[in-house]
């Protein structure tokens, strides 16, 4: 009885301490989180600026999508948390089936992943991208934790058939984001390290199935990844010269519009993929750890107010937003300075381009309304 | 209680939750530090790597060529020139429709099917601010329709492309020597001064004189883009000419030389005894060094100059290696006077053959002198060239005696001459015969050595230099075609001659000897060389010979007759003059043929009628 007392008091206590105190809290935002967002936005601009050589139309395009995605951040933030819970299930249905209609009526370049819908296009593994982490947490948060193994393998194929069909259409990069983002709900959920380590041996040794599976552009990706200057002029050169952009950067870079490589465009992709590669070469190191800073602050912002939140399927799907926000940039950083393989993955927040944007916010938004509403028991 | 528990579940899964979030900050934090690592290796440690490789992409050098230098005689007249061929280009980076700009050019028949396929096979070979030539060697005709057209025709152009003439092909060919494009080899040792389809000196004065000629190339450092386009110029550094260079021959006196010695296989040289310079040297058969000139492209002229059985290519002057023959007796002669082994006054008795004292092996005189001269004293065995005198010599001499005097006139030895390739020859000695032959020294072979035959091998520059050393009584400066060069600001850069080791005898009347006898080879009824001085309007001293190319072998009696054409004897003759006051000293070659003491008087004649010194030597003539 007296636990449930100290509840009734602890209930109560925050029950009083709910109060819109600030300008945040009635935009139901978090204050750190969201400048932390808005710097790497007027950094994103800045980039595309040098990377586009002053091209205005582009800079607009990229702030009216960065602005729409600010308004849609802020919507979702006003969306009580239990809605998203609601939600889960047909929202997961929905991507599924897009997925399957754009496999056969897609349009795109060499993959079908677009999807026109006459106002805009958009990719329907863009919607994956929150609705895996968001299913996985659902079905997990329902047991018991941390779950069990028969369990896992159940809620692990609600990861495969959709990581299947984007690999199908093919997008490798962002394939392997969603296996990632599904398996962190679990590493998050408690499975154990000995667990985990059982889990990676198994993929290891079912790599050699997985290469039979892969697209033999998504292979030479590997290939020139492992030896990029195997064929410098062809398909290593994506590597090699970003490696030259940000090496030839140093410590201080060249300056902001300075930057050689991209200006005389020997970077390829600088306004999108290689994004980064141009911060190194004009900001130098210093540049480069600044951004990769805040990539780690707002990712273990968002893990610490996710320590507060009550709900284990908040808990569970705000950490694993948090961490795979992280992991775009840390695969997109890796790739671009040469330690990963080039899988055609956005700088999040900076790159050009507007369905990534979208996604990060839309994601950020269900964070913020986690957040500010922790404080209400989760039914209101 | 349910509540209870549920409180209690909820408390246990956030405490699980929440500890993997401090876990995965820890892990997130690590992942970053990797993150920097990398570019600290990057950006810190590689940078200067990468800085370089960024330069190399941005910065690109566009070369241009440089004038190459003329060549002019002593007298300033034109040897190697310059000309301009025109070439018609084509800019990608200009003639963005290149399709139809080519179609345009193929309707005004410029250019055909053929041309349009080679250039749209090599276009993306080059960068696209680099020309690319469509057609080589445009005629006046099509260089006149194209410059009418021009003007519609964006990206693309006429240029001149400056290609070596020779104005004296056959005449100048082996001194000037011709130019090739460069090859790889020879563009690895050049500094980068050189393109890589440049043109480079391949023999002659051409590759001896290149660093003169060639210039600096100048350069243009421009920045490019990926994609090749020319997007600012940083730099431009023009090239700098090529010297001119003035040679010491004569080109008058080279062109009659080649007329007189045209028909025949040899070299005549012509050398000033005061200052060593080569007036005029001449190798025949000549070629037509312009054939040779990549531009000329005249495949069947070109097939017959390497396949001619006479070798044209052949610098006989400095490259051909004969026996020093018969020539070689005034110079054996010093030797003896000097060692004390002869006196003017010492007689010998020539039977026409020689026989060492110890053996029965019998030496004929090789002038198939039957019979023999008689006694001879030293005079008369330089006028009559006897063999029997120098078998005798060479036996009292020894043959590091004579080597020793042999190699101070300059014969086995490098005379040091600006051109490229000279033969050495060989004046042989014991060590020599037991490293190459592995076999002792005989005395026999000292007395072929006598008489210029044997293992001895000289060349014509040699001859002629020891004609000069001969002349001015031991001194002299090594022979050299080189007199000056003048840079494109006109400042002259002028030859500096050097001395030959003076050659220094006991007594200085041993050279008047050997001198007046060398005049008798020439001006006495019993002379060798009498067909040189018949009629002849100055005194000159001189000495023939018979170059033996068939060994002969102890007592064989040839068939003259029957010789085989390339086995047949050589002829050579050495000659100074005037004999007072030596200006000239001349040696003349030709394989195959007697006769070259006429070609030689020629040759004089040739000099002296042009100096005028014609007339002085006449009232010497009268004095002595």
């Amino acid at each position: 009885m007296k636990l449930i007392n100290q509840l009734n008091i602890a209930i109560r206590s925050r029950k009083n301490n709910f109060a819109y105190h600030s300008l945040w809290d009635k935009l139901h935002l978090d204050g750190p989180l969201f400048t932390l967002i808005l710097f790497l936005l007027i950094c994103g601009i800045l980039l595309l600026y040098s990377a586009t050589d002053g091209n205005l139309t582009k800079i607009f395009q990229q702030l009216y999508k960065i602005i729409f995605g600010l308004i849609i951040m802020i919507f979702v933030a006003q969306i009580r948390p239990y809605q998203f819970k609601r939600w889960t299930i047909t929202l997961f249905i929905i991507g599924i089936i897009l997925l399957v209609f754009v496999n056969f009526a897609g349009t795109g370049k060499g993959a079908q992943r677009w999807m026109d819908l006459g106002i805009l296009k958009f990719q329907p593994s863009e919607i994956m991208k929150c609705a895996v982490p968001m299913m996985i947490s659902l079905l997990i948060s329902r047991n018991s934790l941390p779950p069990k193994i028969p369990y896992i393998m159940v809620v692990s194929l609600f990861i495969i058939i959709p990581c299947y069909l984007i690999l199908k259409q093919p997008d490798l990069g962002t394939a392997l984001l969603i296996l990632f983002s599904g398996c962190t709900v679990f590493i998050l959920a408690g499975i154990k390290l000995k667990q985990i380590f059982y889990s990676l041996l198994t993929l290891i040794s079912l790599s050699p199935l997985l290469w039979s599976f892969m697209h033999s552009y998504q292979k030479t990706r590997v290939i020139t990844f492992l030896n990029p200057h195997h064929d410098p002029s062809g398909k290593g050169y994506h590597i090699i010269q970003s490696k030259i952009a940000i090496g030839s950067g140093g410590a201080l870079g060249k300056g902001w519009l300075n930057g050689t490589q991209s200006h005389l465009k020997y970077l390829p992709e600088s306004s999108t993929d290689f994004i980064f590669a141009l911060c190194g070469e004009e900001f130098g190191i210093l540049g480069c750890i600044l951004l990769i800073s805040v990539y780690t602050l707002i990712t273990c912002r968002t893990l610490y107010l996710a320590q507060f939140m009550n709900d284990t399927y908040l808990k569970l799907l705000c950490g694993t937003l948090g961490i795979t926000f992280y992991l775009y940039a840390l695969v997109n950083i890796g790739m671009v300075s040469g330690i990963f393989p080039v899988v055609g993955s956005p700088l999040p927040l900076i790159s050009y381009g507007g369905t990534s944007v979208l996604t990060i916010m839309v994601s950020f938004g269900i964070i913020m309304s986690a957040n500010s509403y922790r404080k209400l028991p989760y039914e209101y | 209680m349910a509540i209870f528990n549920k409180l209690k579940d909820t408390n246990d899964k956030t405490n699980l939750i929440n500890k993997r979030f401090f876990y995965m900050i820890i892990v997130v934090i690590l992942l970053s530090t990797i993150l920097f690592t990398r570019l600290y290796f990057l950006q810190i440690i590689e940078k200067e790597k990468f800085s370089t490789l960024s330069k190399r992409n941005q910065l690109t050098v566009i070369p241009f060529e440089a004038k190459r230098g003329l060549i002019y005689d002593r007298n300033g007249k034109v040897l190697a020139t310059n000309y301009s061929i025109y070439n018609l280009e084509i800019v990608p980076q200009i003639a963005k429709q290149s399709k139809v700009i080519l179609e345009r050019l193929r309707s005004l028949k410029l250019i055909t099917e053929k041309e349009i396929k080679k250039f749209n096979n090599n276009r993306y070979k080059h960068r696209p601010y680099e020309p690319v030539i469509i057609k080589e060697n445009l005629t006046e005709k099509e260089t006149a329709i194209l410059s009418t057209y021009l003007f519609e025709l964006p990206g693309i152009y006429i240029s001149a492309k400056l290609v070596r003439h020779y104005p004296y092909p056959k005449i100048m060919s082996h001194i000037l020597g011709y130019t090739g494009l460069i090859a790889e080899k020879e563009l690895a040792y050049t500094d980068s001064n050189y393109l890589s389809h440049e043109q480079i000196g391949k023999t002659g004065v051409e590759k001896k004189y290149e660093e003169l000629l060639h210039g600096i190339l100048g350069y243009k450092q421009v920045e490019v883009d990926a994609k090749g386009m020319i997007v600012n110029t940083k730099n431009f550094i023009p090239p700098t000419a090529g010297d001119d260079v003035y040679l010491t021959i004569d080109i008058e006196l080279q062109k009659e030389t080649y007329e007189i010695m045209k028909n025949y296989k040899g070299a005549a040289i012509v050398l000033s005894t005061k200052t060593g310079e080569i007036l005029s040297m001449v190798s025949v058969p000549g070629y037509d060094s312009n054939v040779l000139i990549p531009q000329s492209k005249d495949h069947k002229k070109l097939k017959e100059i390497f396949q001619n059985p006479n070798k044209p290519m052949y610098n006989r002057a400095i490259n051909g290696l004969y026996p020093l023959a018969s020539p070689i007796k005034p110079f054996l002669a010093i030797q003896g006077l000097e060692k004390k082994k002869i006196t003017p006054k010492y007689q010998l008795f020539d039977p026409g053959w020689y026989k060492l004292p110890s053996s029965n092996h019998i030496f004929r005189d090789l002038s198939y002198n039957i019979g023999g001269y008689g006694w001879i004293n030293l005079h008369k065995s330089i006028v009559k060239s006897s063999d029997t005198y120098y078998y005798h010599l060479a036996h009292l001499l020894g043959i590091n005696s004579m080597h020793s005097i042999l190699t101070k006139f300059g014969f086995g030895k490098s005379t040091k001459i600006d051109l490229w390739g000279e033969s050495i020859g060989l004046v042989p000695n014991k060590s020599w015969k037991i490293i190459t032959k592995s076999q002792p020294w005989y005395k026999g072979d000292s007395l072929l050595v006598g008489i210029g035959q044997g293992f001895l091998q000289t060349t014509p520059i040699q001859l002629a230099q020891a004609t000069m050393l001969m002349a001015n009584k031991g001194k002299g400066y090594y022979p050299h075609i080189f007199d000056k060069s003048i840079d494109q600001f006109g400042s002259i850069q002028t030859f500096e001659k050097k001395s030959i080791p003076p050659i220094k005898l006991s007594k200085n009347i041993y050279w008047q000897w050997i001198h007046n006898a060398m005049r008798g080879v020439i001006h006495e009824k019993e002379g060798t060389g009498w067909r040189f001085g018949k009629d002849a309007p100055y005194i000159a001293a001189g000495k023939t010979g018979t170059g033996q190319i068939i060994s002969l072998h102890h007592n064989d009696i040839i068939d003259k007759e029957n010789i085989p054409e390339h086995l047949k004897d050589h002829s050579s003759f050495i000659v100074f003059a005037p004999f007072n006051n030596p200006e000239i000293a001349v040696a003349v070659l030709i394989e195959n043929m007697p006769g070259s003491a006429l070609l030689a008087r020629r040759i004089c004649d040739a000099y002296f009628s042009k100096t005028g010194i014609l007339k002085n030597t006449h009232l010497n003539k009268n004095n002595t």
